[in-house]
């Protein structure tokens, strides 16, 4: 029953090199869902085109209403079969965009859906044209509404890397996986990623709070 | 009888009530009037502890409050609280409502809640929302509710906390016809408001507060017609002069 | 695509398919009644309490389940304390669920405006009777979607299960894509099982979220 908490710290750069593609595998999920899902919550606000609407809301709900780890299986199993042969980090950020940007449609949708319509109203009448009054005048004011939301999501895409290791992505949950199979030290070993997950989750959350203070709230609040 | 003696009350920084005294005795009417931030709703608020005071101390019926959890529930259970949110509990049934406090603490059942709540809703008027829920009633139905639940538990006294402040002024005059029908069986209330013609045609006493300490008292007609203070003369110019 | 292979292996599916509800429901039903105390707790007025109970909420919900899956799964019996695999899953998704509910609750509780708790205290009414008749009612009101919701989440969760070894529906699934060799057609039954679930349950939520914001 001996414990050596020291032993993940003897280990600290494999981890940290796993950490690192966590880290860079979430960014790259998030900024592509976040702007994916942007782009399906405009389909399915407009209703437009009539062509894509049916094809984005059923993409959407089958990715919402499925398990992530079945959608990476069905990914990475099930393509080869048709000869789409993906290595496991593509197999895997196809599922873990495909998954979050759906979730992201929902957000942003009901956002866009809050906004009053006066403000659509005010933006045409100044003789915006469309694109400009949803990238100057909604875009913003909706990002704002739905901030926490959006970054609810973003730790729910961090976490999900973490399921890449099934895929064997070297990740910082497949690295600890590795470490353990090693050593068998395991219980030290996922205790401290946990509290490292931990930190990587307050970290981006604090940066977050941070950008939100510097360009939502000065603008909106306390006169 | 309550009295309140020298009592001091801060919020942080902010002092809000200094040094204030008042004695009310078994059967007087007290309306408590004054510019907002007087201190006067923090006053009421401590008399039932809902705020601790800092400094001097304040009796109910000879006992000082001293903190003990018990002690004050039972204050509060001889005291009835009125507030300008109404505070009714939207998930309750109007009856539920009233019933709830008597049913849990004094273990009344059925039996004798039925007469008991009929008679409140009688006395208040609205003996047909029984069954009703907060949210289908008026304001003022609603304020009228909270003070049959207050008066479910027969309190010795009660506390008004700007009872009208929150009602739209047609539906004020309801709700003082029963506040002044309770003074007028002999109930013991403070009252703070700022109904002015309700104070004067009601009270016993009128209590004026500024800055945190009372500085006027008197019998209504007096002190409505011949302040004696620089500025209640001056509070009761700004406030009547609209009226 | 060919599912002709399905008749044959329908019977399969459904049994596996009901494991997973077992799994979702049992973790659901003690996740709750673990989440629901701590809720409560955080709103506890001795820091003690609060500030263990944040512990664990800020710990399970700042990490991966599956990493908390891992922890347990290998670092238990490395403990010397040995549970079989059934009760080591039902306990880490207890732990995982109970973290989100107790969030869940306590942001119910603190939504209640204070005039409510300050109507009971004045009708002298103490902290366990205020509790049970007037804020606890009105918090399951206020928390209702947000909880269903994460109960949906738990369901689509549970899959992660297989991955240490659980017979739930993904885990028997792998064996059927073994015998069948059609990994993509297996799959999507799998997620056409998991989606029967779950897409009209999240259709009744916004379909109530709908209704009370219309009151």
């Amino acid at each position: 029953m001996f414990l050596d908490w020291l032993f993940p710290i003897y280990h600290l750069p494999e981890l940290l090199r796993g950490a690192a593609v966590t880290l860079e595998t979430s960014a790259a999920a998030f900024l592509f869902s976040f702007f994916l899902g942007m782009l399906f919550a405009i389909v399915r606000f407009h209703k437009k085109p009539l062509v894509l609407y049916p094809i984005v809301t059923a993409f959407v709900e089958v990715f919402r209403n499925t398990p992530l780890l079945v959608q990476l299986f069905f990914i990475y199993f099930g393509f080869p079969q048709f000869g789409i042969m993906l290595s496991p980090m593509q197999a895997g950020m196809l599922g873990l965009v495909a998954n979050s940007a759906s979730y992201y449609s929902e957000i942003l949708r009901g956002g866009i859906q809050s906004i009053p319509k006066g403000q659509w109203e005010a933006a045409d009448c100044l003789g915006l044209s469309r694109p400009q009054v949803f990238t100057r005048i909604i875009c913003p004011q909706v990002i704002r509404d739905t901030f926490p939301s959006i970054t609810n999501q973003m730790v729910l895409v961090i976490f999900g890397t973490s399921v890449l290791s099934i895929l064997d992505v070297k990740e910082l949950t497949q690295v600890a996986s590795i470490l353990n199979s090693q050593s068998f030290r395991s219980m030290e070993i996922f205790t401290f990623v946990m509290l490292l997950y931990y930190g990587v989750t307050t970290l981006a959350l604090a940066v977050c709070r941070f950008c939100y203070r510097r360009w939502f709230a000065a603008k909106t609040e306390r006169r | 009888m309550i009295e309140v003696k020298d009592i001091c009350k801060s919020f942080g920084n902010l002092q809000v009530l200094k040094k204030v005294s008042l004695t009310v005795n078994n059967g007087d009417v007290v309306a408590v009037i004054g510019p907002s931030g007087s201190g006067k709703s923090t006053m009421l608020r401590c008399i039932n502890r809902l705020e601790v005071i800092d400094g001097g101390s304040i009796s109910v019926d000879g006992a000082e409050i001293n903190g003990n959890d018990k002690q004050i529930r039972k204050i509060r259970q001889n005291m009835g609280m009125v507030f300008q949110s109404f505070n009714l509990f939207p998930h309750l049934t109007v009856y539920d409502n009233i019933a709830l406090a008597p049913r849990l603490i004094h273990r009344k059942k059925k039996e004798e809640l039925d007469p008991l709540v009929d008679e409140l809703l009688q006395k208040v008027g609205l003996r047909d929302k029984k069954d009703s829920f907060p949210a289908q009633l008026s304001g003022g139905q609603q304020q009228r509710i909270a003070i049959a639940r207050a008066l479910a538990m027969k309190p010795n006294y009660m506390l008004f906390d700007e009872p009208t402040s929150a009602l739209d002024p047609e539906l004020i005059g309801e709700v003082l016809v029963v506040i002044r029908q309770l003074a007028l069986e002999g109930m013991t209330m403070i009252i703070v408001t700022h109904e002015m013609n309700f104070a004067r045609d009601t009270a016993d006493r009128v209590v004026m507060m500024d800055g945190g300490q009372i500085i006027e008292e008197g019998a209504p007609d007096r002190l409505f017609q011949d302040p004696e203070n620089e500025r209640t003369r001056a509070f009761l110019h700004s406030v009547i002069g609209r009226q | 695509m060919d599912f002709s292979w399905l008749p044959a292996y329908g019977g399969m599916f459904f049994e596996a398919f009901f494991l997973t509800l077992k799994l979702a429901l049992m973790a659901i039903a003690t996740g709750t009644v673990l989440g629901v105390a701590a809720g409560i707790l955080l709103t506890s007025r001795f820091r003690l309490i609060r500030g263990i109970v944040r512990v664990y909420v800020e710990l399970f919900r700042g990490s991966p389940l599956l990493v908390q899956l891992f922890m347990v799964y290998f670092g238990l019996p490395h403990v010397g304390v040995n549970i079989s695999l059934n009760m080591t899953t039902v306990l880490v998704f207890t732990l995982y669920g109970g973290a989100y509910i107790a969030e869940i609750t306590r942001s119910g509780i603190e939504a209640i405006p204070k005039g409510q708790w300050e109507a009971a205290e004045s009708l002298g009414l103490n902290y366990f009777q205020t509790m049970g008749h007037v804020i606890f009612r009105q918090t399951l009101k206020i928390a209702f979607p947000s909880l269903v919701g994460f109960y949906i989440g738990m369901i689509k969760d549970s899959s992660l299960a297989s991955v240490i070894g659980y017979s739930e529906l993904v885990k028997k699934s792998q064996t059927i894509m073994n015998m069948t060799a059609r990994p993509f057609e297996t799959y999507i039954v799998v997620g056409l099982c998991y989606f029967i679930i779950c897409f009209p349950l999240s259709k009744l939520v916004s379909y109530i979220e709908k209704r009370s914001e219309a009151k």
